[in-house]
Formats: C-alpha cells, sequence, structure tokens
C-alpha cells in the first residue's frame, strides 16, 4: 500500500474512531470484522466485543431476527436506511436508527455488512414532546398562536380557528394585528415591548376580532418563545374564549346587585344554621351589620318559643323541600318582634349535594296591619248590616230608638248612652223621644222638652261629630255636653262621644250620645261605627214616621167612609120612606108610575152606595162575616121570588137539588145570588129565561146562574172579576161601578169557595160558585 | 083595644117624621126622640112595646141604649129593633146586642112586618 492509501486509511480510521454513531461491521458469516468505539458504548457488553466473535452474540434473538431479515434485502442489493427499531443497551432498551449498507470488493462483490446505529432516543424524545404538544395545541379550545418578533403569525391551532374564523392557512403569514380591534392595536406594542424584556403576561383581558368582524372577549397570556440559547425568537400567545365567562361574571354581578338592593331579607346559612351571608335588606329589617350577622348562628333573630322552627326548617330543607311564604316572628337586634313571610331554600353544590339554606324574609308588618284594618272593617260592616237588619222591619219608632240605642251603646264599650230624636209632623208640631241605654230614664227627664230643634244644632254647632277623651279639659264641651240631665247619671261623664242624627234636609234632629267615666274610651273605629249606625237609624226612622202617617191616613179615610156611608144614606132613607108612601098613595096613571119609577131608581142608588163601602171594607180587609148554617136552596127562591116580582118579563128557572145546608153569611150570600141574577137580567136582557141551579156533593155545593145572552169572550174571562171592570164600551148605559163581581168573588172566597165563569161568545154565559159543606178554608177575620 | 105603643129614636128629623107617619097609618102610638137624654126620659115616663133605635146619635150610641134596656130588668121585656145606615147585623152581634136589625133605607112593606112579628 502506498503513502496515500494509508493516508486515507488512517483518515477512515479516525472518522471510524470518532463517530458518534455506532458502526458495526461483519463478513458474510456474520462474524465481525470491524466495530467503533461507539459501537462498544452502545452495545455495552461486559466483555469488550472482539474481532471475529459471531454478531449473534451480542444481540438477542428477536432484534438478531430482525436484523438478519434486514441484510438479506442488503445482500440482495438493497440499502437499508433509517430504519427505526429499538436495541438493548446495558439494561435499558433504546431507540435506534439503523443504516445498512453493504461492503463490496474492487470487483463489487459484496464481502460484508455495515452497520450504522444511530441513538435517536433524544430524537425520539424530541419527537414525542413535540407530538404531545402538538396534540396539545390541536386539542384545546383556546387559541394557541406563536407569532415573530414582527408579529408574523407563525403557527395557528384549532382552537384559534375556533375562536377567530380563520384556517390555518389564511391565518399563518398574516400579521397578528388582523385580529385586534383598530382602537386596541396599541396593545400590541405593549406586549411585545414586555415579551423582550423576557416578561410573561398572564390573564390579559381584552377584546380581539374574528373573521366575521365580531368582538370577541378573551383573555390573553403570552410568553416568550426563546431558541437555545435563550434569545427570544418569537411569542406564544394562548388566547381563552371568555365570553361565557364574562356572562358569567355579569349574571353574578347582577344577582349580587339584586341581594343588595332588595328590601327583603336575603340571608344564607349553613345547614348547621351559621349565617354564611347577609344583604343590605337584612341589616335594614334586622339591625345588624354584615359583620355582626355573618358568622353568627340564625337563631339570634328567632325569639326562644320559636326556636323548633329553625329545626323543621332544617329538616325541610335537608330533605330538598322548599319552605314558602311561612308567616312567623322574628326578633330585630333591638329586641322588637318583626312579623315576616319567610321563604327558604336549599343551597345545593355542583354535585347537587345540600349545603345550606336561603332565606328571603319579607317583612310584612304593614301587610297585617293592613289585614288587620280589612279585618276590622270587615267586621264592622257585619255589625252594621246586623243592627241595620234588626231596624230596617221595624216601624215603631220607639222600637228603633231602644235597639240601636243598646247596640251602639254595647258596640263603643260606653258606660251609657242616649239616642234623642226630635220628631216633627206636617203641622209643624213635635215632640222629643229618646231611649237610654245603661242609666235610668229618669236620669234624662230633667231635660226640657223643648220644641225646639235647635237645641241639637247648637250642641253640635255644625260639626260632625264631637269625640273628647276627656271632657272636662275640654272647656267648649263642659256645658253642653250631655246636656240632658248629666247631673243625675251616677257616674261622671269624662269619655265623650257625640253623633248627630240627620235629617234629608241636612239638619240635625237628634243624635246618639256616649259616656264614660274613663278618658279616652272612644276612638275612630267608634265613630266610623256610630256614624253607619246612625245613618241607617236615620232610614229607620223616616220609615216609622211614613208608616205612622200611613196609618193615621188609613184610619182617616175609614172614619170618612164611616161617616159618608152615613150621610148619604140618611137622605136616601128618608126619601125612601117618603116616596114608598107616595106611591102607596098614588093613584093609577102617571102618579103611581112616577113613584114607582123613583123608588126604582132610590134603590139602585141604595146598591151603588153600598157597592162603594163594601169595596172601601173590602179593601181594607174589614168585610165582617158571620157564619151560621143555612139552607141555601131556600135563599135561592127567596131571592127568585123578589126577582119575579121587580124584574118581570124574564123567567127564572129553578133546578136545586135536595140538601143544600151549608156554613155561610146569609146577608153576603144573599148579595152574591142576587148580584148574579141581577148581572144575567142586565146583560142579557134579550134572553128568554135564566137558569140557576145548584148541585150537592159530600164536600161542597154549586150553583151556577146562567143566562142564554151574548157570552163573554175568553180575552174578558179572566178580567171580570176584577175592580172597576166593565165588560164593552156599548155596555155603558148599564149602570153600576163595575164592583159588583169583585165584591161577589171576595165573598166567595171568603167562605173557601171558588167562582169561574163558563161561556162561549154567542152562546150566552153560566157563572158558577162552590161553597164548601163544613165550615170554611180560610178565615180572615 | 090599646094602641101598641112604640118608643122611636132618631136623630134625622125627615126619617123621624116618615117612619112615625108609617107607623101611625098602621094603628100604632108612636112617641118620638132625637136624642138619648129624651129618648131615657120617655122610658122613665112609660114603658114602650116596642123600641126602635137608631145607632148613631148626637148624645150617644144606639147599641149602649140597647145594652142598657135588655140589662135592666126594668126594660128588658122591650122588643127591641135596631135601625141603621152603615152596620149590618154582624158587626151588632160583635157589639153585644142581639136584637132584630133592619138596615136603612128599608122598604116600608118589610119593616111593617117586622114591627108586626113583635107587637
Amino acid at each position: 500500500m502506498d503513502e496515500n492509501s494509508l493516508n486515507q486509511l488512517y483518515t477512515f480510521k479516525s472518522v471510524f474512531e470518532g463517530l458518534k454513531d455506532a458502526v458495526i461491521c461483519h463478513d458474510i458469516n456474520y462474524l465481525i470484522t470491524d466495530l467503533n468505539p461507539a459501537a462498544q458504548l452502545l452495545f455495552n457488553s461486559p466483555q469488550k466485543i472482539l474481532q471475529g466473535q459471531p454478531i449473534s452474540a451480542i444481540m438477542e434473538k428477536a432484534p438478531y431476527d430482525e436484523y438478519t431479515k434486514l441484510t438479506d434485502t442488503v445482500f440482495s442489493g438493497a440499502r437499508v436506511n433509517n430504519f427505526r427499531t429499538k436495541r438493548r443497551s446495558g439494561n435499558s432498551e433504546i431507540n435506534v436508527s439503523i443504516s445498512i449498507f453493504p461492503i463490496s470488493d474492487q470487483h463489487g462483490k459484496i464481502i460484508g455488512i455495515s452497520q450504522l446505529i444511530q441513538d435517536i432516543s433524544e430524537e425520539k424524545a424530541d419527537e414525542e414532546r413535540q407530538a404531545t404538544l402538538a396534540a396539545i395545541t390541536e386539542g384545546s379550545e383556546d387559541a394557541i398562536i406563536s407569532k415573530t418578533l414582527n408579529g408574523t403569525i407563525t403557527s395557528w391551532n384549532r382552537g384559534a380557528q375556533a375562536i377567530f374564523g380563520y384556517t390555518d392557512t389564511e391565518a399563518i403569514g398574516r400579521h397578528i394585528t388582523l385580529l385586534i380591534p383598530p382602537e386596541r392595536v396599541a396593545e400590541e406594542d405593549y406586549i411585545i415591548s414586555n415579551i423582550r424584556s423576557g416578561k410573561k403576561i398572564e390573564h390579559y383581558k381584552t377584546v380581539r376580532l374574528a373573521r366575521d368582524g365580531k368582538e370577541i372577549p378573551i383573555s390573553l397570556t403570552v410568553s416568550p418563545l426563546k431558541d437555545k440559547d435563550g434569545r427570544i425568537i418569537g411569542v406564544s400567545k394562548i388566547a381563552r374564549n371568555i365570553s361565557a365567562q364574562k356572562l358569567a361574571d355579569e349574571k353574578q354581578a347582577t344577582l349580587a346587585a339584586i341581594v343588595q338592593s332588595s328590601d327583603d331579607a336575603i340571608i344564607s346559612k349553613t345547614l348547621e344554621g351559621i349565617i354564611t351571608t347577609w344583604n343590605r335588606g337584612a341589616e335594614n329589617i334586622f339591625g345588624y351589620s354584615e359583620a355582626e350577622a355573618v358568622g353568627c348562628h340564625i337563631s339570634l333573630l328567632i325569639p326562644k318559643e320559636r326556636l323548633n322552627e329553625e329545626e323543621r326548617i332544617i329538616n325541610s330543607i335537608k330533605n330538598g323541600e322548599k319552605i314558602d311564604h311561612f308567616q312567623t316572628i322574628r326578633i330585630s337586634k333591638e329586641n322588637k318582634e318583626i312579623q315576616v313571610s319567610l321563604t327558604v331554600s336549599p343551597i345545593k353544590n355542583s354535585e347537587g349535594i345540600i349545603i345550606g339554606a336561603s332565606k328571603v324574609a319579607r317583612d310584612i308588618t304593614e301587610q297585617r296591619r293592613a289585614e288587620q284594618a280589612l279585618e276590622n272593617n270587615s267586621q264592622k260592616l257585619q255589625i252594621l248590616n246586623s243592627i241595620g237588619k234588626g231596624i230596617s222591619q221595624q216601624l215603631d219608632v220607639d222600637v228603633i230608638l231602644q235597639k240601636v240605642t243598646d247596640a251602639t251603646t254595647q258596640l263603643t264599650g260606653a258606660a251609657f248612652g242616649a239616642f234623642f230624636y226630635n220628631r216633627t209632623d206636617d203641622n209643624g208640631g213635635s215632640d222629643m223621644l229618646y231611649a237610654v241605654s245603661g242609666a235610668p230614664r229618669e236620669a234624662f227627664e230633667k231635660f226640657g222638652i223643648s220644641e225646639n230643634t235647635s237645641v241639637f244644632h247648637s250642641t253640635f254647632n255644625g260639626e260632625e261629630v264631637i269625640r273628647v277623651a276627656d271632657i272636662t279639659k275640654d272647656p267648649r264641651y263642659a256645658k253642653t255636653a250631655f246636656p240632658f240631665g248629666a247631673a243625675h247619671l251616677q257616674q261622671p261623664v269624662i269619655s265623650y262621644l257625640a253623633v248627630p242624627l240627620m235629617s234629608t234636609t241636612g239638619s240635625a234632629i237628634g243624635g246618639l250620645f256616649f259616656g264614660h267615666p274613663e278618658p279616652g274610651k272612644f276612638l275612630q273605629d267608634h265613630e266610623e261605627l256610630i256614624i253607619g249606625v246612625t245613618a241607617q237609624a236615620a232610614i229607620a226612622l223616616d220609615n216609622s214616621k211614613l208608616f205612622e202617617e200611613v196609618k193615621k191616613l188609613s184610619r182617616r179615610k175609614d172614619e170618612f167612609i164611616a161617616l159618608a156611608s152615613h150621610e148619604l144614606k140618611t137622605p136616601l132613607t128618608s126619601m125612601s120612606g117618603f116616596l114608598q108612601v107616595l106611591q102607596k098613595n098614588a093613584s093609577e096613571g102617571n102618579h103611581r108610575k112616577f113613584a114607582d119609577k123613583a123608588v126604582k131608581q132610590l134603590n139602585k142608588m141604595n146598591l151603588l152606595v153600598n157597592d162603594l163601602f163594601d169595596i172601601s171594607k173590602v179593601q181594607s180587609g174589614k168585610l165582617q162575616f158571620n157564619f151560621e148554617p143555612l139552607d141555601a136552596g131556600e135563599l135561592i127562591r127567596e131571592i127568585c121570588e123578589t126577582f119575579e116580582q121587580t124584574v118581570p118579563g124574564h123567567r127564572y128557572i129553578l133546578n136545586l137539588e135536595r140538601d143544600l145546608v151549608i156554613d155561610g153569611d146569609k146577608m153576603r150570600l144573599e148579595q152574591v145570588i142576587t148580584n148574579l141574577i141581577g148581572n144575567a137580567v142586565k146583560y142579557a136582557p134579550q134572553s128568554p129565561q135564566i137558569d140557576i141551579a145548584a148541585e150537592s156533593s159530600q164536600k161542597e155545593i154549586i150553583i151556577s146562574v146562567t143566562d142564554h145572552g151574548e157570552g163573554i169572550p175568553s180575552a174578558e174571562q179572566a178580567h171580570i172579576f176584577t175592580q172597576f171592570y166593565r165588560l164593552r164600551e156599548q155596555d155603558r148605559h148599564i149602570s153600576g161601578l163595575g164592583l159588583g163581581l169583585y165584591i161577589t168573588k171576595e165573598i166567595i172566597e171568603r167562605h173557601g169557595g171558588r167562582i169561574w165563569v163558563e161561556s162561549q161568545e154567542g152562546k150566552g154565559a153560566a157563572f158558577k160558585f162552590s161553597i164548601p159543606r163544613q165550615g170554611h178554608v180560610s178565615s180572615h177575620n | 083595644m090599646n094602641k101598641k105603643l112604640i118608643h122611636l129614636l132618631e136623630d134625622d128629623i125627615d126619617i123621624n117624621e116618615v117612619v112615625t107617619y108609617i107607623l101611625t097609618e098602621e094603628g100604632y102610638e108612636v112617641n118620638s126622640s132625637t136624642t138619648v137624654a129624651g129618648f131615657k126620659e120617655m122610658i122613665s115616663q112609660k114603658l114602650p112595646d116596642i123600641a126602635i133605635l137608631d145607632i148613631m146619635l148626637p148624645d150617644g150610641d144606639g147599641i149602649e141604649v140597647c145594652r142598657n134596656l135588655s140589662g135592666d130588668e126594668h126594660t128588658s121585656d122591650i122588643n127591641i129593633i135596631m135601625i141603621s145606615a152603615n152596620r149590618s147585623k154582624n158587626d151588632l152581634q160583635a157589639l153585644g146586642c142581639s136584637a132584630e136589625f133592619i138596615a136603612k133605607p128599608f122598604s116600608i112593606d118589610h119593616f111593617i112586618t117586622r114591627v108586626k112579628h113583635y107587637a
């Protein structure tokens, strides 16, 4: 070998020896020919590896099999480059990269294998680290962006795409200001300057722009990227979309504001009852400040007798139940009782476990007061109503006065009460009526019953109500209070209440007066109550007055009727007498005829007057009846006889059954039958005959009077028994007041019977009535 | 034969006259008065067979006179006929007077018939 070749050899040897990577060569028989120090190190066998050893001696089976597979391919002319596998090195397995080359002689014949083994542990580790990092950045929901110090985007993860909308191809290479709202561009300088000085920026809250122009609230963490030598070569930014957080924050702030601004006390406590939060409302209602209340037990607020409520509340809360609008009492810092309405809800942690309770306590003192007032009012109304009922039906003035006085004296709790009422009549006369409760009437008799109503006027002097807690201390009233014999009352009048009774014309015509020996007994409530009562009393008294007047008028009317009856009948009587005498003494001819006519007319007139007075009696219920057994048959016969004599020209056909004895008033029944036959004669003058029949049964008798005249249309049949009813216009010429049937009906009904008509137009009319046999059903006396 | 005596108590002069006339024509002797006082005077002087009494009188009440007559044994035999314009037999009975009753105005025949019934 020449010198050059030798130098070349030494060079190769030097290189071979100095290589960091392990090189090991062997011949085609797998006997080691060369190996470098790196290989010795790598294989790390306890003994030095020697040339001529089979390579299998320093390798385990599996790797050796793998190796030989590879060398087979190399022997066929392939090369193995950067084959990654693992090899044992000492006690550990390391990641290696193997390259296998054929060693060829000058003829190109393969005479051996050269294996280059690179320890790629670090590389691998780096790779893994990279992969992990990549996975982290890709998997992160946050935007992870790296950029140069100049601001050019160099990496862009999926999170960045999700938040900002740009894909990595769109973003990488662009300037970071792509994302920055124009007004915030200065931030970038701030960030960069910090980074340059090696400082990190953490959780910097700001706003960035997305691809669609929307502003995204983000939290930025920016760190410098350093090279191997620690030089800052770029920036890594992590941007978290904090919109949700922002919303949560805002919600939190809103809730906090609500709790703080609420007038209600909002308190939270642990399940053991320790107060954990305390709002301003709680401060106002209970008086304790937040500092004083937080940490104390909730029983601080609970009255002793109600402590068991807390246990009940906690138990409900532990069961997950809410307590709604529980009305109770709590005590404030000043030991004052406060009426509250409590609503308590369980507080749950994120796992749903109940960890405490939240109480809302509303001060309902005002509400209760209003409810109480309403209750009072409704009670008052009930009292007024019952007093009102008691007197509204009363027409007796003394009863009204006494009832009202008694009720109001009791209601006001007065020791004594008096009701004075100055009653006037239309003639200007008046009398003073009064009722007393709780004191003898004599105490008030000394009061001069003056007809001067102005006494009340001066008492009240235009005021509505006089209510004095202590009359002895008020000179205004000392004189006029209880002006009616207060001196005779057994106890002094200290508390005084006077309510005027107002007439419809608005002047005081009386009043209710109450007194009590203790001061301050009468309150606003009493006043209002009594005012209500006097209004009702005024109405009742008015009614009683009207009733009295009506009674008086009715009496006067009755007296007038009696007088008029007497006055009318007196001349009728004498005229009747004289005419009858003349009638008897008159010779035949005109004198006789005229006398007859005059007598007839007088009789008619008499009947009319009778009707008039009967009607008045019927209306005032004063028609007197005298019931006795009578034979209706005999009565009918008598009446017909009279008619035959007085109204000849008609045939009166009788059809009477045998037994017609009944209980009745003879005079009145005579009136009835006479009326019916008289009507037949009047209204059916052309009727050839008038049939009068009487049937009898065990229960009753039925009498009918039938004519064969024009009949009565069915529309009129209901009306004919009413007062003043005249059938037809053309019957005006028939005298009569239209009272006969009305009175007849009354008489029949008083006998317990019924009366009706059966008629068809053109076919006459049959008037029928029934009278019960025994006694009479209705007794009207 | 003695005429039967009738005492009449009626305050209206005309009725008084026509009744007296009618009764006299029938053969009765008639004394009349327009007042209760006058009537009592007549009674004290002579007792009649029949007393015909009006009810509404200026100085008294015919019904009371009737009661007094029937209550007093001296006069309880006298037949009494009450005449009235505005009462009925029912009213009278209710007031304790159970005498004969004739309503004014009356038919002369009916009146005479009733009078004759008693005397």
